[in-house]
């Protein structure tokens, strides 16, 4: 009879003990949401310092809970503590919100995990070139209602909208906007006696120039005198700009709205020619033919590499990574083919969690006006920007010279100008050539699967590189017919 | 979960032995009853038995089968990020193998294999065998070989990029032209992009093998070579009669390891060359890893897997059978 009891007893312990111990293993593997290291630029934190509130229209009040990614991390102390203000503000102005603090920013391979498991915070930043495959996954909310609610439908460039817009709804906000350039590592171009006397680099004019100029760089100093990602998408990315501007195009769509791939054109086959060039011709490229941006900022960083198309949001990352002074960095628009010049345009958005109630992104927007991101130069938004400014002249990034505007709003770019030029911190001569003749040029990117396009053209590029036989004709005829039929033909 | 029956079925069955002895249950059961009953009298008896194996079940089902299921199940849907949406049969497996690298990545795939075989297969046996030989100094390289599986696989594959650097200035090349050998490209030049990922994916995980190589050789009755050493037997017989046959369960095993081990490659080239140039490093797995985490179409991805995982279940098969002939004409 006792040891009965006893058996029973310690059985029925056993038994707890194992589904406490499992639930608990189950529990502790919700706290999954593990920030990661953002991939964006720093120049990404902004701030706001409030003065008096807009009068809000009489609004539900009921309580609301949004979640903000890229909240500073806490080594950030300066933009932590202008988050912290804002979220004071808000908790003001808007008591009915609560705010929750996600440090994980944009980055390409935590964002499905993050998505998929329905974490993704209410407010996220993310990418132009990752939009599309982001709102065809259905993992940012329609944003229509609000867009124009607060006035951005009509506030913000065009041009830019359409990368977010879908059967005319809107699945994300611009909040910056760069085409891309020419950067130039001003110490190389010491070196190779390339800085004329006030200490502006020669900057190459067309690409026959510029392989001259890297030659000269490669000649003078033995370094690689330009450089040309080639895989994770990047190289058909960064080709799409050469290809542009010697006449070439990737897609078309005939009458009855069928697409078809273009892309080896006499005009295209003498742009990969060019690339091919550099390489087997020229001998300016580094020894290392598989690279993307996260070679070019060690490299760049390092004054391995004279040249590179660039814009202005990798310029955050060499001073803030890579350690470079904000005084050895320089922009210019795209040198001229013959077709004149092209640009691609890039930049940054933020998006919103699917499954955001209504009250959730409304919340949200009013987070962003705190913050300044409004298309009204209101004097919120421009104190924002002001105090915006102020850290990043602290933290040495590189002050005044401005991408895209967004805004349409021509008073409030005008102020948000007269603000820059205030704390420019570097010789504006450096980047006069990017700011007036860049946006003229811009493009942008290709209307229909993108990124399988640049996948497709790394391929090639890789293969021009790796390759001293390789024939640009044949190589992108197989290209086109590949693509063709691997997603233009699915096209609906 | 729902292990733990009502106590009513239960009956005070006096057993002298306090250990639950799942081998006399069949025997105490009287004539046959309903399926159900049986299964709840079973359960009744053995519930803590049961209940010892659940967490494992569990923790299988989550992280093992789910996913398992799951996947083959997306597969045949078209899919917005992870989400199924509408009910497609065989559409994605059409797509999936109707694309132009499909061709390219399988075949990437079996060359990954049959390069592992010529590089990393006899390898381990040839140094086990050696190391088990060795009088003294035997777990100084018992250490030294497994000590590069402790690197992390990426970063090995970091250290061996810079190591392929191209140019004049690759560690490598560096030591080559000490011989009067001009750069070469490694990892750029196509033809020798797979067995350059293979010889390091070997040299960094061959020492496991090796481990377990030699706990088997360890095993080996001793007195099969004092047989055949009073015989007069040599050196190279007694390795083909005596060890390598004794040896050879374990061996047929890491063959099968081996191959679908290496058929999924997938980190190495991810880290070394993202499948280029010119996808001459493209492998089954890797493209599927593209197609979720750069494309966001699970639907293509889950297609590819499932595709890959029914390529290695033929080759299982078929190498069963291969064995079972074997064995029954030995």
């Amino acid at each position: 009879m006792n040891t009965a009891y006893w058996q029973k007893g310690a059985r029925a312990m056993l038994g707890l003990g194992l589904v406490s111990l499992l639930l608990s293993a189950c529990g502790g593997n919700n706290n999954g949401g593990t920030a990661s290291p953002s991939a964006s630029s720093g120049s990404a934190a902004s701030a706001e310092a409030t003065s008096s509130a807009g009068a809000a229209p009489t609004e539900s009040t009921e309580p609301v809970t949004i979640k903000i990614g890229n909240w500073p991390k806490p080594n950030d102390e300066a933009n932590k503590q202008l988050f912290e203000d804002i979220e004071a503000q808000m908790k003001t102005k808007y008591p009915y919100v609560t705010i929750e603090h996600d440090e994980w920013g944009y980055d390409v391979v935590s964002f499905l995990p993050k998505a998929v498991s329905g974490q993704l915070p209410t407010l996220y930043d993310s990418f132009y070139t990752e939009a599309d495959k982001i709102i065809k996954a259905k993992y940012s909310a329609d944003i229509t209602d609000m867009m124009k609610k607060y006035g951005y439908d009509t506030g913000i460039n065009p041009e830019l909208l359409k990368l977010v817009e879908r059967d005319g709804k809107y699945y994300g906000l611009p909040k910056d906007g760069y085409v891309i350039g020419m950067m130039y590592n001003l110490n190389v171009f010491k070196e190779a006696g390339l800085v004329d006397a006030n200490g502006v680099p020669q900057m190459p004019k067309t690409y026959e120039e510029l392989a001259q100029t890297a030659v000269t760089i490669k000649e003078k100093t033995g370094k690689a005198g330009f450089f040309f990602p080639t895989k994770t998408n990047q190289g058909g990315w960064m080709f799409t700009n050469i290809a542009w501007s010697y006449g070439a195009d990737f897609e078309e769509q005939d009458a009855s709205g069928k697409w078809k791939a273009i892309f080896n054109s006499p005009e295209a086959v003498a742009a990969l020619q060019y690339v091919k060039d550099l390489k087997w011709k020229y001998d300016v490229l580094p020894d290392n033919n598989l690279v993307d941006t996260n070679d070019l900022l060690m490299m760049f960083g390092a004054d391995q590499v004279g040249m590179s198309f660039g814009m202005y949001e990798f310029l955050g990352p060499l001073v803030l990574n890579a350690k470079m002074s904000k005084d050895s960095l320089a922009l210019s628009s795209m040198p001229s083919g013959p077709a004149g010049k092209a640009a691609l345009l890039g930049g940054g958005l933020y998006m919103f969690a699917p499954g955001s109630t209504t009250e959730q992104l409304d919340a949200a927007f009013k987070w962003l006006e705190l913050r300044g991101l409004t298309p009204k130069a209101t004097p919120e938004a421009l104190a924002a920007l002001e105090n915006n400014l102020k850290i990043q002249v602290d933290q040495g990034y590189v002050v005044g010279p401005h991408g895209l505007q967004i805004w349409t709003d021509p008073e409030r770019v005008a102020a948000e100008q007269e603000i820059a030029a205030k704390y420019a911190n570097v010789n504006m001569a450096l980047f006069q050539d990017y700011m007036d003749n860049s946006a003229a040029s811009m493009r942008p990117e290709p209307a229909v699967n993108a990124q399988e396009l640049y996948k497709a053209l790394d391929t090639v590029i890789q293969a021009v590189l790796t390759n001293k036989d390789a024939d640009p004709q044949a190589l992108l005829d197989r290209a086109v017919q590949e693509f063709q039929r691997d997603y233009l033909d699915k096209v609906q | 979960m729902n292990v733990i029956p009502d106590t009513s079925v239960r009956k005070p069955t006096p057993n002298p032995n306090p250990i639950p002895n799942p081998a006399s249950a069949p025997s105490l059961q009287p004539a046959p009853k309903p399926a159900a009953s049986r299964i709840l009298r079973y359960l009744a008896k053995e519930w803590s038995s049961w209940l010892l194996v659940v967490p494992t079940i569990i923790v299988f089902l989550i992280f093992a089968w789910q996913p398992l299921v799951s996947g083959i199940y997306l597969s045949f849907f078209r899919t917005e990020g992870y989400s199924a949406v509408e009910f497609i049969g065989f559409g994605n497996y059409v797509d999936v193998i109707q694309n132009s690298v499909f061709l390219q990545t399988l075949k990437n795939s079996f060359v990954y294999v049959f390069w592992s075989l010529v590089i990393g297969f006899v390898f381990p046996i040839a140094v086990a065998i050696a190391i088990n030989e060795l009088r003294r100094g035997k777990s100084f390289f018992r250490f030294a070989v497994y000590f590069p599986n402790m690197v992390p696989a990426i970063a090995a594959s970091m250290v061996w990029l810079l190591l392929f650097q191209p140019g004049e200035n690759g560690v490598l090349n560096m030591l080559l032209s000490y011989i009067g050998i001009g750069p070469q490209g490694w990892l750029q030049d196509s033809r020798l992009t797979i067995p350059l990922i293979v010889a390091t994916m070997t040299l960094r995980g061959f020492g496991g093998t090796v481990l377990l190589y030699m706990a088997s050789l360890q095993g080996i009755n001793q007195e099969l070579y004092e047989a055949a050493s009073i015989d007069g037997a040599g050196v190279w017989r007694k390795l083909f009669r005596i060890t390598l046959p004794q040896i050879s369960n374990i061996v047929s095993l890491m063959l099968i390891l081996q191959i679908s081990g290496v058929f999924q490659v997938f980190g190495e080239p991810l880290v070394m060359t993202e499948g280029g140039p010119n996808n001459a490093s493209m492998s089954l797995m890797l493209q599927s890893y593209f197609y979720a985490f750069r494309y966001f179409e699970a639907g293509h991805s889950m297609a590819l897997g499932v595709i890959t995982f029914l390529i290695l279940m033929v080759l299982t098969v078929i190498y069963f059978w291969l064995d079972k002939k074997f064995d029954k004409e030995a």
